[in-house]
């Protein structure tokens, strides 16, 4: 059991599994990814990549429950070295004489090592005062911080995974939808593109009300990209836009009068435009993508994208006939229901779209977990890395009323500002009695 | 004013090139000295600006392929001045200011206009930290790179030839050492920028930590590389060739992932 959770702790796997992660990402980067497209072009969520996934979590955790005990213990470990000749074997060590007995010298070399910030112990046997010192020493845990955070985060993404959700919802200004595994609907009040003065785009909002079943007003806000909405577990981002299928803003068209001259006139859709001779033109029933189904002759739309842009126009004489009632293709002017006896021809020339809101609703449920591990990593790494474990090892002999001090210590990174700060520890002035 | 101080140390730093490929040849302290001056020139050239295009556009230079390049260089311009004041291998500098003036040249090479509309997915602090951040890791871990570089060459079996380019080299061991105390300065930074600060953004941006972006995918690739590296030295004790391989591995797919968006697209290609 215990070589098991050693192989399965170990580096080595832990260096194959590196390797293997990062191949496996590299392919995946090479072949396009498409979700639900078969295994090598969904590579991230096929089950090998998963397995994957699932031997570097258990290889971190047997890593991590395997080498705490050993951190924790560097952590507490006091050393208080007896002998000379241990001191004198070290990199960084130096040996003084100074006057008086031990108790002063240590006195002045603890005051010294306090205020370099380091936390210090004393022992003492019959002919000698010995020392330890240490700072930093919590940068040894940070190994494990950096670890554990790891893990938290890993739990925060399966977490989000398996009990999470993605939504995309269109809505027009006034539209509303129901939240899914949530007492509320969210209503789009407005939608608007923002440019600046340039006509760049500056920003798109959407202001958007949660109510509840009782029709109250939960919250109010307008979404932008990188400010979502966030109630009760659920977020909703700006995700994108498009034109609204069914609804145009207005509409520009060319009247063929007969014996007149062309004519062009802007008219908001599902208004009337009025005409000559008393006739008013209705502009209505929008399609973006317009679509008949031969058998019932009803029309749609075949897609959300604006491929057969079409409006139906009516024209009504003063008495409230209907004189015509014909689409008007963006794409195919030509084809149309007008007649050539009509008081009027009407060609749809430009149209200005309306825009609809596309929000992502996404239930995150890993997020606390993933922002807790990201901070806990970051932590630890720094700590790790940055954080040096300074140990100082000191031991006062006394003979004939002078004190032999020896003096050594390590430090586990930064070793130039260690040297400098070890020489201001050991050759700061002596004080009284020294 | 930003095109005209960049285009002014451009020249700075190519005239440092000059005088560190004569260094090379001609062994003058003179020259490295002097290359040296003109690197500083060209960083506080650079400095100005990357100050001038931040009051031209309104907010700091991080947000197109241009203006990533040349914080990356300015860092490593940074980095090459530090390097060169606190440890004075004058071979390293003569190595490391022409690599530097390669990502300057690579720069000069993409579109310049400064754009004072920020997109909106780009309008968030966040852009600042994890642009910046992975900037400064990259811009070390290049320094780490000419390290290795120069560790191969020096640890060759074969025999070295007195007052060659490979005896004026420092020892194996300095090098080696550098180059692990460049990576532990930039592994973090890297991570934190890189990774984090992304994948925090991305979640406030698009409501998704991790989307296996290209460039996310490939700066993740580069992550495990250095990684490895740590865990292989700290734990493992390696050191030497192996080290400096993969370092060198880490640095080149660096260069890759920098570029990557030009190529494979992705989230990160309005960056472009």
């Amino acid at each position: 059991m215990k070589k098991t959770l050693q192989t399965l702790g170990s580096l080595k796997i832990a260096l194959w599994l590196f390797f293997a992660l990062g191949a496996v990402s590299l392919l995946g980067v090479i072949v396009p990814q498409r979700p639900g497209s078969g295994f090598l072009h969904d590579l991230y969520n096929s089950v090998p990549f998963l397995a994957l996934l699932f031997l570097c979590a258990l290889n971190l955790t047997v890593c991590v429950i395997t080498r705490i005990t050993a951190n924790l213990a560097h952590v507490f470990k006091k050393e208080f070295i007896r002998e000379p000749e241990n001191l004198r074997a070290m990199k960084h060590h130096r040996e003084l004489d100074r006057d008086g007995f031990a108790d002063t010298a240590i006195i002045h070399l603890t005051k010294a090592l306090q205020q370099k910030g380091y936390s210090v112990k004393e022992n003492s046997d019959e002919d000698r005062r010995i020392l330890y010192a240490s700072k930093g020493v919590l940068s040894k845990v940070g190994s494990i911080v950096l670890h554990l955070g790891v893990l938290v985060l890993f739990a925060g993404g399966l977490v989000s995974s398996r009990m999470g959700y993605v939504d995309y919802l269109k809505l027009g200004s006034g539209a509303a939808a129901p939240v899914r595994e949530r007492p509320f609907t969210i209503h789009v009040d407005d939608f608007r593109i923002v440019l600046n003065k340039e006509g760049k785009v500056k920003s798109y909002e959407t202001d958007a009300e949660l109510k509840g079943k009782d029709g109250k007003t939960i919250l109010k806000k307008t979404i932008r990209v990188n400010d979502p909405l966030i109630h009760d577990g659920i977020h909703f981002y700006q995700s994108s836009y498009e034109e609204a299928p069914a609804s145009v803003h207005e509409v520009r068209l060319r009247l063929t009068l007969p014996g007149g001259p062309d004519t062009t006139l802007t008219a908001v859709f599902g208004t009337g435009v009025s005409l000559p001779r008393g006739n008013t033109l209705y502009l209505h029933d929008y399609f973006c993508d317009f679509s008949l189904d031969m058998k019932t002759r009803e029309p749609s739309n075949r897609s959300a994208n604006p491929d057969n842009p079409a409006l139906m126009a009516t024209l009504m004489s003063a008495e409230g006939d209907t004189i015509f009632q014909s689409w008007l293709f963006f794409n195919h002017p030509e084809f149309h229901g007008m007649r050539p006896d009509n008081p009027v021809r009407v060609t749809l020339e430009s149209y200005r779209p309306e825009y609809q809101t596309v929000l992502q609703v996404r239930k995150n449920p890993g997020v606390p977990f993933i922002l807790t591990g990201i901070l806990m990593a970051s932590v630890g790494l720094l700590l790790l890395l940055y954080v040096p474990v300074r140990r100082v090892y000191a031991l006062a002999l006394t003979a004939q009323g002078r004190t032999r001090l020896l003096v050594s210590g390590t430090s586990s990174r930064f070793e130039g500002s260690f040297i400098r700060e070890f020489g201001a520890i050991v050759d700061g002035p002596p004080k009284e009695g020294a | 004013m930003d095109i005209t101080l960049f285009w002014i140390s451009f020249i700075a730093y190519f005239t440092a090139t000059l005088l560190h490929i004569l260094f090379l040849s001609l062994k003058s302290n003179r020259l490295s000295v002097g290359a040296t001056v003109f690197m500083g020139l060209g960083f506080l050239m650079q400095t100005a600006a990357m100050i001038a295009r931040t009051k031209i556009s309104g907010h700091l230079p991080l947000t197109n392929m241009f203006e990533y390049v040349t914080v990356l260089a300015w860092f490593a311009g940074g980095a090459y001045l530090v390097s060169a004041w606190k440890l004075k291998l004058r071979i390293l500098e003569a190595v490391t200011g022409p690599v530097i003036f390669m990502l300057y040249v690579s720069a000069s090479l993409l579109p310049k206009q400064a754009e004072s509309q920020l997109m909106p997915a780009l309008q968030s602090v966040w852009l600042q930290i994890h642009v910046s951040l992975a900037a400064f890791g990259e811009a070390v871990f290049l320094v780490a790179f000419v390290a290795s570089l120069l560790y191969l060459i020096k640890a060759r079996t074969a025999p070295v030839v007195p007052g060659s380019f490979r005896d004026r080299l420092p020892s194996a061991d300095t090098l080696d050492e550098l180059t692990y105390r460049c990576v532990m300065i930039a592994y973090p930074l890297f991570t934190i920028g890189a990774l984090f600060a992304g994948a925090v953004w991305a979640y406030k941006a698009w409501g998704n930590f991790w989307s296996w972006d290209p460039k996310e995918t490939c700066s993740l690739i580069v992550w495990l590389v250095y990684s490895a590296y740590l865990h292989a030295r700290l734990v493992k004790g390696w050191r030497g060739k192996k080290c400096a391989v993969l370092n060198i591995v880490g640095f080149v797919w660096t260069l890759f992932t920098l570029f990557s968006n030009l190529i494979l697209g992705g989230l990160h290609a309005y960056g472009v």
